[in-house]
């Protein structure tokens, strides 16, 4: 794993191993974000890690801005309803804002649909996301049409983080929040958007929680020691 | 030279990713004494009557350490929103706009140069996607007409002419070009534009003194490599 600089050239071992004259599905080369296809090379776009699981190589980088991509799970704060698209204009921290179906809802129908005001915190899925399109969000699984953990979030905190710390505490076996988890009951959503959303019994609690969450990005291997810290803070109650 | 240096030595560098804690991206670079900070916000949503259909629109900001701000500031704008407009690929995020800002801490010659440096880092922190990282030297012919490279503010209001150039660090060909002075090869402002092997053999004073600034900018971007090495190292990816 090498660390690259937008611009250098990235050798990828075309399948030493492929001998046979049809091309088979698996020997296909997956190429992932940060590196850009040029007609006769591969270049890298941003700087970070190179990662190379083969077939699957990509560049493992942090940054603040989000960009969005299909399926993956945001948070969004409404901005407008708009009668004549029948969406939410939802902000996301992308480049453009967001639109939400009115019925992108479980069983929303017309008569029947969730009535959401400006400021509220959704949890979507991105729909569509293309550089030339506006992001489309909704609030159900593509297809079951069931809510799953998507739709409005009440009460809580919502924070922002970078990108890649976003990633880390979206891992279903987050060390830190299983960590956390163990000592204090609390909901979290996290949206790969650098978006967390936390929500617990006390207004102190819940501070204790966000600032664990954001110091654990600069002492990252130690996921326990950190959630002791803000936990041990958190004892001593009136 | 006044300072000790050698004719072609070069001021010690230094800088910093990631100092501002709301802009996406940010740097500070300092060469010797001079010091440009910049900050990047983008990709995001660009106004209505800039906006372009099929890529991003770069504007830039520039902000003199004493003084106002004008025509001389508004050229330097121009300089770096060409030089990077090339240098990121505006492709990948049609109807957006990046917002550079660069404020000049402190002055001592070859700012120019130090900002699109500073850029260029504050693009990478930013995670903006590049073609290539710019790397910028400026450099001038003093009064007895010997080439000195990274002049401090005394040599360069006493040059005969001064240049300052920006390289793609993959090609090593020159992005960008900025001249002031009198100059013996007249026509080089035409040339300029068109750089090419018929130029180099044309004006062989003006390519010995970009030979030189193209050796110089390699240690530049070597150095260039390891802020952002270590920047990414830090960033424990877990």
């Amino acid at each position: 794993m090498r660390i690259v600089l937008p611009g250098d050239v990235v050798e990828i071992d075309a399948s030493a191993d492929s001998i046979e004259s049809k091309p088979q599905k698996n020997d296909a080369i997956v190429i992932g974000p940060g590196l850009h296809v040029a007609p006769d090379s591969i270049t890298a776009l941003k700087a970070g890690l190179l990662v190379s699981n083969p077939p699957h190589h990509y560049i493992q980088s942090s940054q603040r801005r989000y960009i969005p991509s299909t399926s993956e799970p945001v948070l969004g704060v409404v901005l407008a309803s708009m009668r004549h698209l029948e969406a939410y204009k939802v902000d996301i921290g992308a480049p453009h804002t967001a639109l939400l179906n009115f019925y992108a809802f479980e069983g929303a129908t017309k008569r029947n649909r969730p009535a959401l005001e400006i400021g509220t915190v959704v949890f979507a899925r991105v729909a569509v996301a293309h550089r030339d399109m506006d992001p489309e969000i909704e609030c159900v699984a593509p297809n079951s049409g069931k809510a799953e953990h998507f739709g409005v979030l009440k009460d809580g905190f919502v924070f922002k983080v970078s990108l890649a710390h976003a990633r880390r505490l979206a891992d279903p076996k987050c060390p830190l929040l299983v960590a956390l988890g163990e000592r204090i009951a609390f909901e979290s959503a996290v949206g790969f958007n650098g978006r967390v959303w936390v929500k617990s019994g006390s207004p102190r609690a819940t501070v204790a929680i966000v600032n664990a969450i954001q110091h654990w990005e600069s002492a990252v291997d130690r996921p326990r020691e950190v959630a002791k810290v803000w936990m041990n803070r958190l004892v001593p109650q009136a | 030279r006044a300072d000790g240096r050698l004719p072609y030595q070069i001021r010690p560098p230094s800088s910093a990713l990631g100092v501002l804690s709301r802009a996406d991206g940010s740097a500070r670079y300092s060469i010797g004494i001079t010091s440009v900070l910049c900050s990047v916000y983008g990709p995001t949503e660009a106004k209505l009557r800039e906006e372009k259909l099929d890529k991003a629109v770069v504007n830039v900001v520039w902000k003199p350490d004493v003084g106002q701000s004008g025509t001389r500031e508004r050229l330097f704008e121009r300089f770096i929103r060409e030089a990077f407009s090339t240098a990121i690929m505006v492709a990948l995020h049609p109807r957006t706009s990046f917002q550079i800002t660069c404020q000049v801490m402190s002055d001592d010659g070859s700012t120019l140069a130090a900002a699109i440096n500073a850029v260029s880092l504050a693009l990478i922190d930013a995670g903006a996607p590049l073609r290539s990282v710019p790397g910028a030297i400026c450099c001038a012919f003093d009064e007895d007409g010997a080439l000195i490279v990274d002049p401090s503010q005394k040599e360069m209001e006493r040059a005969k002419s001064v240049h300052t150039f920006a390289f793609e660090n993959d090609s090593s060909e020159i992005l960008t070009c900025d001249s002031v002075g009198i100059f013996s090869e007249e026509e080089v402002c035409h040339a300029i534009l068109t750089f090419s092997i018929t130029f180099k053999r044309y004006f062989p004073k003006f390519e010995q003194c970009a030979q030189v600034c193209r050796n110089a900018v390699r240690t530049l971007q070597a150095f260039m490599r390891t802020v952002v090495e270590r920047k990414v190292q830090k960033v424990n990816f877990g």
